[in-house]
């Protein structure tokens, strides 16, 4: 296919270049169908490598992560081996199943194994069996065969995936595909962990993802925050400098910025206390080469917004990096998770320079999460069947593509 | 007792006012429960005082910034997280309707002397 390289070298519109996605308004039932919500479940989330989180939760041999994901209808538990690898395991004593790492919510710590806090019975960071209490209790039991049990688990450029199929139907690597082999180059380890944001919103996965996935909302939702340093008076409405839409489910979007945007006096402490961009302060970025990133070297390109299919929202730039989780809990909640990226500092200035863009970026995410309920709240009525979907809202009509074309899949 | 640089005395009532906060969730909240004109005064009595505090922080890199610098540190830190109120919104918080802050569970990360402890 040949896509035009940017929005204004075509006035042909990017879903005209995908057919198989068609034109038509996008049915909503899948918003609210318990039914759908269980063949998500069963055909694409349990067949499907899923990004966990990245490996720097995991810094160290001994360290673990226990997260309960709902979606899977399991708790997985991530441990670093003294090798070095990172393995998942189901959180599940091989005894009579009790979670070994025990409680609700995120988990996370170091030691040298795990000791199942209702019989006693002990693995180690491999996840090996090592001790039974009584064991001459039991009748011809093989702890080398009571392992806890594994998960399919791989890591690419340190984020960090499982796939709950016995055997996969495809390795990570093939599952990444294109999309994978491009973003791979972006430079991850130059940015640091800020923060984590996390919620339960009452809505159905996919209207949370919808409203981070599409940029034709900023116009109006964030009308008084950060359409000025997006949208400008030659795109006024935010249209993609590129799009991409990949098989394996995978999109990326190229979003505009606005170089003629007069940041406010704060912004400007900011890019002079750090040097380079800020959410709210664009600059020429054909002049700053970003690897992995603004694929096609467009000067106003503000940042590349990907989902790594089916659940998760990858926002890249030099500015900052965002990884937003939306896990499905029910057909009507969702378990969001936000986690901040930027660029390394070990100066103070730099630091509170990152302070002002921790700023920013909270209060437009705030903006999009109010969205999120008050649609869902209406939707359960019935009344608005369909989605109309413009050009820019490309990346939820591919969203909607690609998952039911897991649900019909032949089984 | 002051608990800033005599340079910066002129800023102690921030301090006495509960702005020196090092937590960003804290800062957060003394934000959006700010009156407007509590955020104006602050905002616009420090913008003209930032170059100068960064500079006095600045003399020690982030891993050893020493106890007694800490709360100007905190100040500028609040100065940031203030600063959407008056420069986009012209109100402390977002317009109604919003999503509660309560709502969102927070992890920070800690300050490298905190890790050292």
């Amino acid at each position: 296919m040949n896509h035009p390289r940017s929005a204004e070298l075509s006035s042909q519109k990017w879903t005209l270049q995908y057919p198989e996605l068609g034109t038509d308004p996008v049915p909503h039932s899948v918003n609210t169908s318990a039914a759908y919500f269980e063949k998500e479940r069963e055909k694409l989330f349990k067949r499907t490598w899923l990004f966990l989180c990245r490996d720097d939760e995991l810094p160290r041999p001994g360290c673990y992560v226990v997260k309960q994901v709902a979606i899977l209808e399991t708790s997985v538990l991530l441990a670093r081996g003294n090798d070095g690898i990172i393995r998942a395991f189901h959180n599940s004593c091989r005894h009579r199943g009790n979670k070994v790492v025990m409680g609700g919510g995120e988990k996370s710590g170091e030691s040298k194994g795990f000791i199942c806090g209702f019989h006693g019975w002990t693995y180690d960071l491999q996840g090996k069996l090592k001790n039974i209490v009584d064991e001459e209790d039991f009748f011809d039991i093989d702890k080398s065969k009571l392992g806890l049990k594994p998960i399919h688990c791989g890591v690419w450029r340190g984020f960090i995936f499982i796939n709950a199929m016995d055997t996969p139907h495809e390795t990570l690597e093939e599952a990444l595909g294109q999309w994978g082999r491009d973003v791979a180059a972006f430079p991850f380890e130059n940015f640091e962990l800020v923060n984590v944001y996390s919620a339960n919103i009452r809505c159905n996965w996919k209207i949370a993802l919808d409203a981070f996935q599409e940029n034709y909302h900023v116009q109006t939702l964030h009308g008084r925050s950060a359409a000025a340093a997006l949208n400008s008076k030659s795109n006024p409405f935010g249209h993609l400098l590129d799009v991409r839409l990949f098989p394996e489910g995978h999109r990326q979007a190229a979003l505009p910025a606005n170089l003629s945007f007069e940041p406010a006096p704060a912004v400007q402490m900011a890019v002079k206390y750090a040097g380079g961009a800020n959410v709210y302060a664009y600059s020429d970025s054909s002049q700053r080469k970003i690897s992995g990133a603004n694929r096609t070297g467009s000067s106003d390109w503000s940042f590349d917004l990907n989902v790594i299919f089916p659940h998760v929202q990858l926002i890249v730039s030099d500015a900052f990096v965002l990884t937003q989780h939306y896990w499905p809990v029910s057909v009507d909640e969702t378990y969001w998770e936000l986690r901040q990226y930027l660029p390394i500092s070990t100066s103070v200035a730099g630091r509170i320079a990152q302070q002002n863009s921790q700023a920013a970026l909270r209060d437009v995410i705030r903006e999009d999460l109010v969205t999120l309920e008050n649609t869902q709240t209406v939707l359960r009525s019935g009344a608005i069947t369909h989605m109309q979907l413009c050009d820019s809202e490309i990346t939820v009509r591919h969203s909607y593509y690609k998952v039911d074309e897991r649900i019909n899949a032949p089984d | 007792m002051p608990t800033l640089p005599k340079e910066f005395a002129d800023l102690e009532r921030f301090v006495t006012a509960g702005w020196a906060l090092p937590r960003e969730h804290a800062r957060w909240k003394r934000r959006v429960t700010s009156s407007i004109a509590e955020i104006k005064d602050f905002y616009e009595t420090l913008l003209p005082r930032m170059d100068a505090m960064v500079k006095y922080l600045d003399r020690h890199p982030l891993s050893e910034v020493p106890e007694g610098d800490r709360p100007l540190l905190y100040l500028a830190l609040a100065f940031m997280d203030v600063s959407p109120s008056w420069e986009v919104f012209h109100a402390a918080d977002l317009p109604e309707p919003v999503f509660e802050i309560d709502r969102m569970h927070i992890v920070e990360r800690p300050y490298p002397w905190e890790l050292a402890t």
